[in-house]
Formats: structure tokens, C-alpha cells, sequence
């Protein structure tokens, strides 16, 4: 028996008169890579805001770890270790790729109410941050202002912050965007070792990695379920075929 | 001998104290597709933003169209004919989808109405606002606007990023066009497989430096390990 992390049921949003969320349930269970994919602009980035809090639902429920979080903000969420990348990187770009991380792992480890030792001065934070850098490949860049990093990089800064939450769930919109080959190939080995962390919830276009990674896809089209199964169902389905994946995917 | 609509000859460029760019060189002819490829963090983006005026070069030359343009403002250089579709998208969020393509439009063989026949969400988005617009929809309104610039040359910097793979597809499908069009086309993306087929010269970076050029069908298995990483 399935035992999901996440529960969504019967959600639904909308803006003016477009519908971006109708009607939609769906299930994230322990230990899986669930890949939501769909056309530009059929409500994959709002259906993660409503599961982040960034956005408020219309209808529905939002379950995760069995808690009913439809209402709780954004900060309550992640502190219940819900943890998103964006689809458009939110990186301090002032601060240096080893001090983003490490503001993650103080918030995290709570060593920001210590008085005595300076958070830069912390061997033991700086060595998590450190490792959590190596995990993604930027520990030659730990030094760099995040401003200096390239589109693709910044996008493996993120994945590091993610996991230097240690979250519940990892929420990941678009994380390969602008990755090289081989930041893909690196990213997708990072990833099948990620979901025995915490199960994920992946929005990507890449479907070679989709694909790879997915244990289950679901599929949406004007903020509707159109088709939900294994990569083999999905990749079959004439209907995600036409909306989505088009003729020589 | 014919010449070259870009040429950008031993390019540096700093972000502050950092060089990002020590020797770019790259040469693009009329009609020509040439692919700027390397790693993430090479300086591909940051030789654009050199092109464009966006980024002052330190050393070296670009000149475009017989102009010197290596210390020229960046909307001179796009008024002689360069249109840019940057990474990240870079839309004007308060602005209508009409806004934002109409902008910079110039008369030429690219009319408001022949993007939207390319690109039919934007005509159904045609008076929302730019940041209503979802990350996908945002890409397909940075490639109209700079198609509606009818450019000399067209830049394309991971242009099908965020993408479905079916209107990637019709992008690949439309800038094959543009090239037997005659269109001359700078290129950045990651999907070899697309991008190879259509470009006549790649050029490879390798911290910042020009190492490799040559034709497709030269670019070995060895040189995309070494410096692609595939």
C-alpha cells in the first residue's frame, strides 16, 4: 500500500477567467520520483505554489505527513521540510555559493541562536555546507559570488540549498533548465540518490531525464489530469502524444 | 571574400575582479548558423552579453556589420540589426504580451501577426500581462519579440529552455526555416541532436577562451568528452 508523503484532493485555483487548477488530485508516496509534465503554461509551477504556499487554493486540500496544510504559510511548510527549487533561480547573488548553503544549514541546524562562535567561523557548518556543494559538483566554485555563476550552475546551487534542508519532499520546477549534458547526466545520478533522502515531486521538459528518473508521470493540460501512469503508459498515450510530447519523442 | 556580418576577435571581459572571457574569438558570415558551445560556466552567455553591448569588453574587438560596436550602447547595437533572445527570458513583466512584442518591432518579414501564427499561445495571451504568463509561455514571448525586430542576426541563448518538447520541435522546425531563409543565426543549447543538423560551424569555449573551431562533422567524440563532457 502506497504511503503518500503528499495528498492533494479536489484542488482547485483560479485567475480571472483562466482555470489553472481543476479539479486535480494527486499523490506523492515514499521513496518515488512523481513527474508532473504538461504543456507551457498548464499549471505544473502554480500547482507547486499551492503545495508551497506561495499560492492560496480556490477548493481543496493539501495533505503532507498526514497534516492538513491547506492554510499554513510558507515558512510553517518548510519547516515541516517541504523543499522547492523555482523555476527562476532565488539565489542571494551578493552572497558567495558557500554562503547560500550555509544560511541553509544554520536555519536547519538552528546554530543561529548561538552567541559564541560566527557562522563563518562554524568548522562543523561550513564542512556541511561544504559536502552539500561537492554533492552537486560546485565545490571549485564554493568561493564565487552566485552572481558570477552561469544560468546552469546557479540551477545546481539550488539543488544544494534544497538539500541542505534535509526535507520530507523535495519539489523540483524545471531543475535542468540550462544545464549542460553533463550537469544533466550529474543532476540525474544526484536525484536517483535523492529520493531515498525524501521522495520528489519533479516538473521537467527533459524528457530523456523524466523518462530515466520517473517512477510515475502525471500529466496536465489546462490545469486538468489528462493521463497518470508508468513512463511506458505515458510515453504510449496518444493524447499526451499530440498535447505534449509531440511526434519523435 | 565575403564579409563577415560578426566578427569578434581576441574578446576579454571582467565581471568586476573576476575575467570571465581571456580570448573569444568567432566569426559569423551572412547567412551562416553557428553553434557557441561549451560547459556551464565557459563564457557563452558572457560573450553574448559582449556582443550585445550588455557586458563592456576589456580587450579585443567586435565589430558588426563593418561597425566597430565593442564599446557601443547596447541599443545602438540592436538598432544595427541584432535580436536577442537572452537567457532567462528577460520579459517586461508590467508590460502586455502586445507590449512587450510590439516594443521594438521593426517592418520586415516578421509581423505581429505572423508570430502569432508561430507561436498561438501568445495570440490568445495577446493583453495579458508579461509576469501572468507562465515560465514557458514567457520563453516563446522572448523569441516573438526578438523575431519581430526582423534582425540581421538572431541570437538564440538556450532559446527552447523550459519548453514542451512539442513546441521545441516547431522552434528546431522554424529556425531550420529561417537558415534556408538565409537568416544569420548565433545558437546556445544544450540538444546537440537539434542543434547540430542545422549549424554550419560550432565553436567551443573552454574558460573563456576560443579552443576549437571547425564543422560539425569534425567536432569528434574526443573534443565533445573533453570540453562538452558527453
Amino acid at each position: 500500500m502506497p504511503n503518500p508523503i503528499i495528498e492533494i484532493t479536489d484542488l482547485n485555483k483560479r485567475f480571472g477567467a483562466i482555470q489553472a487548477t481543476h479539479d486535480l488530485n494527486l499523490t506523492l508516496n515514499v521513496g518515488e520520483i512523481h513527474a508532473l509534465i504538461g504543456p507551457n503554461g498548464a499549471g505544473k509551477s502554480t500547482l507547486i505554489k499551492q503545495i508551497t504556499g506561495y499560492l492560496q487554493p480556490d477548493q481543496g486540500e493539501i495533505q503532507f505527513l498526514g497534516q492538513t496544510i491547506t492554510q499554513m504559510s510558507p515558512a510553517s511548510r518548510a519547516r515541516m521540510g517541504l523543499a522547492q527549487t523555482f523555476q527562476v533561480s532565488s539565489l542571494i547573488m551578493e552572497y558567495s555559493c558557500l554562503d547560500n548553503v550555509l544560511l541553509v544549514v544554520q536555519a536547519r541546524s538552528g546554530s543561529s541562536f548561538s552567541f559564541f562562535v560566527a557562522v563563518r567561523d562554524d568548522a562543523n557548518l561550513i564542512q556541511q555546507a561544504q559536502d552539500f556543494l561537492q554533492q552537486v559538483g560546485l565545490s571549485d566554485r564554493q568561493h564565487l559570488r552566485a552572481s558570477a555563476l552561469s544560468h546552469g550552475e546557479r540551477r545546481q546551487l539550488e539543488i544544494a540549498m534544497a538539500l541542505a534542508l534535509e526535507p520530507k519532499a523535495f519539489l523540483l520546477d524545471e531543475p535542468m533548465a540550462g544545464m549542460d549534458p553533463a550537469g544533466v547526466k550529474q543532476l540525474i545520478e544526484s536525484l536517483k540518490t535523492m529520493r531515498e533522502q525524501a521522495p520528489i515531486l519533479l516538473i521537467e521538459h527533459d524528457m530523456a531525464a523524466v523518462f530515466e528518473l520517473a517512477d510515475r508521470i502525471t500529466v496536465l493540460d489546462y490545469g486538468r489530469v489528462i493521463a497518470s501512469g508508468d513512463v511506458e503508459s505515458i510515453r504510449n498515450n496518444k493524447q499526451v502524444q499530440v498535447a505534449y510530447l509531440g511526434v519523435a519523442s | 571574400m565575403t564579409q563577415a556580418l560578426l566578427q569578434v576577435s581576441n574578446l576579454a571581459a571582467h565581471y568586476g575582479v573576476s575575467q570571465a572571457l581571456f580570448d573569444v574569438n568567432l566569426t559569423i558570415l551572412p547567412g551562416q548558423v553557428v553553434a557557441l558551445m561549451g560547459r556551464n560556466g565557459m563564457g557563452k552567455s558572457t560573450t553574448v552579453s559582449a556582443v550585445c553591448g550588455l557586458l563592456s569588453p576589456s580587450a579585443g574587438k567586435v565589430s558588426f556589420n563593418g561597425h566597430d560596436c565593442g564599446q557601443m550602447a547596447s541599443h545602438k547595437i540592436a538598432r544595427l540589426g541584432i535580436g536577442l533572445v537572452p537567457e532567462g527570458r528577460r520579459c517586461f513583466p508590467n508590460l502586455t504580451v502586445r507590449e512587450n512584442l510590439l516594443m521594438a518591432a521593426t517592418e520586415g518579414e516578421w509581423s505581429l501577426a505572423k508570430v502569432c501564427g508561430l507561436l498561438p499561445r501568445l495570440s490568445e495571451r495577446l493583453d495579458q500581462y508579461a509576469n501572468t504568463l507562465s515560465g514557458g509561455e514567457q520563453q516563446m514571448l522572448a523569441i516573438g519579440r526578438a523575431l519581430l525586430t526582423n534582425p540581421k542576426l538572431l541570437i538564440l541563448d538556450e532559446a527552447t529552455e523550459g519548453l514542451a518538447p512539442v513546441i521545441r520541435q516547431e522552434i528546431w522546425h522554424i529556425v531550420a526555416n529561417l537558415k534556408q531563409a538565409g537568416q544569420s543565426i548565433l545558437l546556445i543549447d544544450k540538444s546537440l541532436a537539434e542543434l547540430l543538423p542545422i549549424t554550419d560551424e560550432c565553436v567551443l569555449l573552454e574558460r573563456g577562451t576560443t579552443v576549437w573551431k571547425g564543422p560539425p562533422n569534425a567536432l569528434t567524440d574526443d573534443l565533445k568528452d573533453r570540453y562538452l563532457g558527453i
